[in-house]
């Protein structure tokens, strides 16, 4: 059994909204994050996801706050750090790469000056000799031709996937113990995508870098992913090795999930399609957040959310089918 | 749309179009450079056809799009529905041709109502009496799947489905025989996407138009449309039936393409090297030279699109000298 590296427990986030009320935009998720594997988190707008791994980094927006919960990392509860803790364990223990790398680059400072950053930061132990030496040896790594050159020049002289190679070399040069990877190559061409996915499997695999990848997309998952959590409308759905969960979705919103994808034989027919659409904050909700869309609704799911059920060593579900 | 070949006039036809723009540079050295966008682009679209056009960013297909809408200058001609834009006023030209967009929030004006949007395109072209134009639209709710009491909403009260929707009500109100959909769906989660394809197929079983779907997402291109040219910097280098195109790929960057997309359903690692051999690039060589892994020196020079397919067979046109 591997060990676990991060601990989610029962988190629970509250999000104000515009009329001063407050809803839960995560509703008491709990799971755990092992040494050495790429954990996926796969969801549509307003799952949720997106703001579980913004905690994680302690980066929420004002209106988001955490309703209850606890998030374990090594000795730290990273939902109750001091601010001075969180400086030390952002970009040195975790960090973080997103969708859009031209606004986590800051367009008036070169390239070799800012991925050099964490470092100067983090390890007064080196010169900035060592340091520059360090970012062109990372920058070649992570698959840059004339890193020299790349050292001197702006972002925005760079194209998407050279930045999202920089982002990367970034997050990674002090070697953190767990890079989050949110939604970084949904702004990618795809053959600039499939680059920046084999350049995240050699990080985990070379570095021994744990990986929580955000994604929509379950083609993207399936290549980088050991296994996946589904998230629904602030709850998690399913988790279970990536593999397992393609061939034998459990969750009606998975299997939803997976048919709205266009494949080769589907040509010519109909997709069958999730009804309805994924509720707002606002909007009233089953103790089963999926129950209006489900198509196999019953009682119980109108009163309970379900409790978590093993189908196998791995592969757990929250259904009452499953009871 | 069924499978037969389309009979009749051609609703669009591109003949020979380029489109180029002043490349300035920034900073003191200042060069006066033309970039040319389009190189010299030829395609037709059929009635009652959905014609795919695939590349990835730079390539130049929304270029082409906008050129067809007549939203920028371009040489060459372009016909649709027998008019020539320039020849005709906008007006005249725009009951012919429509457009549908990736940002449908951007689309609409948040100060006007869902049934002002819709009405907008009949009041500018002076059809129907008021009542008559409520009807109408109240029809084309129901035709989007929307509930007549849309109406009466605004833009911000809806999901990026449905508004989504709305924008393609608005834009079929004329009955144009063409429709441009430029990324119609990438904005949306996967789920409502696949609402979308299927609101085009059910409506294109009860209309007659065609529609030039834009797209970098290959199997939805290949799902969704008759026919697909696939664009590298500016010029088309495969076009066939979808079948063809996808089925059996011939042009290196088609392979390149279709290789690199991540499949949801395959079983093995996927690590895979992708299709591509990088090489210097050589000025006035085939576009593909630089990346493609069968290049020889006869591909220092623009190929010619030439018909690959078998006698009796549909076109398959590509644009390689390697075959």
């Amino acid at each position: 059994m591997k060990e676990t590296l991060l601990n989610v427990k029962h988190l629970t986030l509250g999000v104000t909204e515009r009329d001063g009320s407050v809803n839960k935009a995560v509703d008491d998720i709990s799971f755990e994050v092992r040494k050495g594997e790429i954990l996926g988190i796969v969801g549509e707008s307003g799952c949720g996801k997106s703001l579980t791994v913004m905690t994680l980094m302690g980066l929420m927006k004002d209106d988001v706050f955490v309703m209850d919960g606890q998030i374990l990392f090594g000795q730290d509860d990273l939902v109750r750090v001091t601010p001075e803790r969180r400086r030390q364990i952002n970009g040195n223990d975790l960090s973080i790469i997103y969708q859009e790398p031209m606004t986590s680059l800051n367009p008036l400072i070169k390239i070799g000056r800012q991925v050099g950053e964490p470092l100067r930061l983090h390890r007064k132990d080196l010169s900035e000799k060592e340091i520059d030496r360090m970012v062109l040896e990372l920058l070649t790594e992570v698959g840059i031709q004339n890193p020299g050159q790349i050292m001197k020049s702006y972002p925005h002289q760079l194209s998407g996937g050279m930045r999202q190679r920089v982002m990367i070399a970034m997050a990674s040069i002090c070697r953190p113990r767990i890079l989050v990877a949110d939604e970084p190559t949904t702004a990618l061409d795809v053959t600039t995508q499939a680059h920046v996915l084999s350049l995240l499997k050699r990080v985990n695999e070379e570095f021994g870098t744990t990986i929580l990848f955000i994604s929509h997309d379950l083609g993207v998952i399936n290549r980088v992913c050991d296994r996946v959590l589904i998230m629904y409308a602030g709850k998690i759905v399913e988790r279970g090795k990536t593999r397992d969960i393609l061939n034998h979705p459990a969750h009606q919103y998975t299997k939803g999930l997976i048919r709205s994808i266009p494949t080769r034989d589907q040509k010519g027919k109909d997709l069958i399609c999730i009804p309805g659409r994924v509720p707002s904050t606002m909007d009233p909700r089953e103790p089963c957040p999926f129950a209006p869309r489900c198509g196999h609704t019953m009682e119980a799911c109108r009163q309970t959310f379900p409790e978590c059920r093993e189908l196998s060593k791995d592969h757990i579900v929250y259904c009452h089918m499953f009871d | 749309m069924d499978n037969t070949k389309p009979a009749g006039e051609d609703i669009l036809r591109v003949e020979h179009v380029s489109n180029y723009y002043s490349d300035n540079g920034l900073g003191i050295l200042r060069s006066r450079k033309r970039s040319q966008v389009l190189q010299d682009v030829s395609l037709t679209i059929g009635r009652d056809e959905f014609f795919g056009l695939v590349g990835e960013s730079g390539c130049g297909k929304s270029t082409l799009g906008n050129a067809i809408l007549g939203l920028i200058p371009y040489e060459g001609k372009i016909t649709v529905a027998g008019l020539e834009y320039g020849k005709v006023s906008r007006k005249e030209f725009t009951r012919h041709i429509q457009a549908v967009f990736q940002d449908p929030l951007s689309a609409m004006n948040p100060r006007r109502t869902i049934g002002d949007t819709m009405k907008e395109p009949l009041m500018a072209h002076g059809i129907g009496t008021p009542e008559e134009q409520e009807a109408a639209v109240r029809a084309m709710l129901e035709t989007v799947g929307l509930d007549a009491s849309y109406a009466d909403r605004y833009p911000r009260e809806l999901s990026g489905g449905q508004r989504q929707r709305v924008c393609i009500g608005a834009a079929l109100m004329l009955e144009p025989e063409l429709i441009i959909a430029d990324e119609a769906i990438s904005a949306l989660d996967v789920s409502v996407g696949s609402q979308i394809l299927n609101l085009f197929r059910t409506i294109d079983v009860e209309r007659d138009f065609s529609m030039l779907f834009i797209s970098h997402n290959l199997n939805v291109v290949y799902y969704l449309c008759d026919r697909i040219a696939v664009m590298y910097k500016g010029s088309i280098v495969e076009m066939g039936t979808a079948d063809a195109v996808y089925n059996d790929p011939m042009h290196p960057y088609t392979r390149l393409l279709l290789s690199a997309i991540p499949d949801y359903a395959s079983e093995d690692d996927g690590d895979r090297a992708l299709l591509e051999r990088f090489r210097p690039p050589v000025e006035g060589s085939c576009a593909f030279y630089h990346r493609c892994p069968h290049a020889t020196d006869k591909c220092k020079k623009v190929p010619e699109l030439r018909n690959k397919a078998y006698r009796g067979e549909e076109e398959h046109l590509v644009r390689c000298f390697y075959l």
